[in-house]
């Protein structure tokens, strides 16, 4: 029996290979056989990241959105992680990309109303500074925020910046994860970091290990947590990984990738003997 | 009478999550714009209000996050979090070891969080946990809003000088032989307002 029931899970639903236009199957070793995401600069947009967790460590450089009077800014932080969150997705993205550069934005708002702004202000700066991957396991609900936040997003998309997205664990509408030029990520439960489905019913692109994870916590301890939170870091990872082999890929080349390998892929004969494609018209619970 | 309503769906809601959930306590923040704060509200169980009326910023967290982010979480371990331990312990002498929290959302803007304490989570799993939970949380918000607008409603109806009130005495001293205008006149602020 399923275990989890949070929105924007995963099925078990399969995808044909004739779905990858790849004349020829895309392995892991092409695609990242052993990188570790040296070099490659990701930021995290969160709550602040424990630089010093041993888990977490590394190159690792911490902002914070602040407000003044002028608007929103982005200041050097020192006050870490002010709930953990950030600290347990920079956990998991060391752990599959170890060597990569992690940069964290630390965006929670005392003044809720000006959260979505914060949010905004992060990934705008994200964009700016070109990093080639962000992780971004929030979102909003802001209707007034969308049209800025679609604009910016294609603006990421353009520039070779690819956001990495968390789905709502409710079944809501929320951005940016809806829009298809971001990487969206949703939840199975499968025990392996490494472990990737592809999904064969968008608005979510792919599942990554979302339930009960083992992550970092600030003050150098533990805590097991589930959501799709913490599956969107894993994609992050194994994204490092890729573009450390292959730097020049953006946003549709990493897609594709991830697709071609992924685990949930099946063959005509696989179909033939149980496989039923057809029969798994959703690949995740329905928004 | 209305403020009392208030606190009677807030102490329900927090007793209910408490109940089904075979939990220690449950408590509910709701966000104070003046003070951009999570104001402790209500609670059930160990500690039953004595934190009621403490504010924690709003961005500092798991309330925190839930708050600003919108999303429910459920954390296991929390007993070796020596920080978070130190300053709940110090108002309620519970040492929980789960946190479960979840928005209080309305129209897509949140009103606050509920949390559980303690949960017994076994027998159902963690995320059909969050569902149970933020259903409760929906419903709870749901009949706030509904008191929110029910006192907007009566503090309309009650101000001396509000708008009901002075349309009412321009009714009321209405010449009988202008029906039809004020009939016309009922027609255009249906239109209007309605």
């Amino acid at each position: 029996m399923r275990a989890f029931r949070f929105a924007h899970t995963s099925l078990g639903a399969t995808i044909p290979v004739t779905a990858i236009p790849a004349p020829e199957p895309i392995g892991r070793d092409w695609a990242w056989g052993g990188a570790t995401g040296r070099g490659v600069r990701v930021c995290i947009v969160d709550s602040g990241v424990d630089a010093s967790h041993p888990l977490v460590g590394g190159h690792t450089t911490t902002y914070a959105v602040a407000e003044a009077e002028a608007g929103w800014t982005i200041e050097p932080d020192e006050a870490g992680d002010v709930a953990g969150h950030g600290t347990a997705c920079a956990g998991i993205i060391r752990s599959l990309a170890p060597d990569c550069e992690l940069t964290s934005i630390r965006v929670l708002a005392r003044n809720l109303r000006g959260n979505g702004d914060a949010l905004l202000t992060a990934l705008e700066w994200a964009v700016e500074q070109g990093f080639p991957l962000v992780n971004v396991s929030l979102s909003t609900r802001r209707e007034p925020l969308k049209e800025r936040l679609h604009d910016l997003t294609d603006r990421a998309f353009f520039r070779g910046v690819t956001l990495v997205s968390a789905a709502h664990n409710s079944p809501v509408v929320s951005y940016p994860w809806r829009f298809p030029s971001v990487i969206s990520v949703g939840s199975h439960e499968v025990e392996d970091g490494e472990y990737l489905e592809s999904n064969p019913s968008p608005p979510v692109d792919f599942f990554a290990l979302g339930v009960n994870v083992r992550v970092a916590w600030p003050g150098g301890g533990s805590k097991i947590v589930s959501g799709n939170s913490f599956a969107t870091p894993h994609v992050v990872g194994l994204c490092a990984r890729v573009l450390e082999r292959h730097p020049e890929f953006r946003t549709p080349q990493l897609k594709h990738v991830l697709a071609a390998v992924s685990n949930n892929q099946v063959t005509t004969t696989d179909q033939a003997v149980g496989a039923d494609v057809t029969a798994a018209p959703t690949g995740s619970r329905p928004c | 009478m209305l403020a009392t309503a208030h606190d009677e769906i807030l102490r329900s809601t927090v007793r209910l999550a408490r109940l089904s959930f075979s939990a220690a306590a449950a408590s509910v923040f709701l966000y104070d714009p003046e003070r951009d704060a999570l104001v402790f509200e209500a609670s059930s169980g160990v500690g039953e209000d004595q934190l009621v009326g403490v504010a924690i910023p709003a961005d500092r967290g798991i309330a925190g996050w839930v708050a600003n982010t919108g999303e429910p979480i459920v954390i296991r371990g929390v007993s070796d979090d020596a920080r978070f331990n130190r300053d709940f312990a110090a108002g309620t002498g519970l040492l929980p070891d789960i946190i479960m929290a979840t928005p209080v959302e309305h129209a897509g803007e949140v009103l606050g969080v509920l949390e559980v304490l303690d949960p017994q989570l076994d027998a159902i799993g963690d995320m059909a946990a969050i569902d149970l939970l933020t259903e409760l949380a929906n419903q709870s918000c749901a009949a706030l809003s509904l008191l929110i607008a029910d006192r907007r409603m009566h503090a309309n109806r009650t101000e001396v000088d509000g708008p009901v009130a002075q349309l009412a005495a321009l009714l009321d001293r209405a010449d009988p032989a202008r029906e039809a205008a004020v009939r016309d006149l009922i027609t255009a602020l249906v239109k209007l307002v309605g």
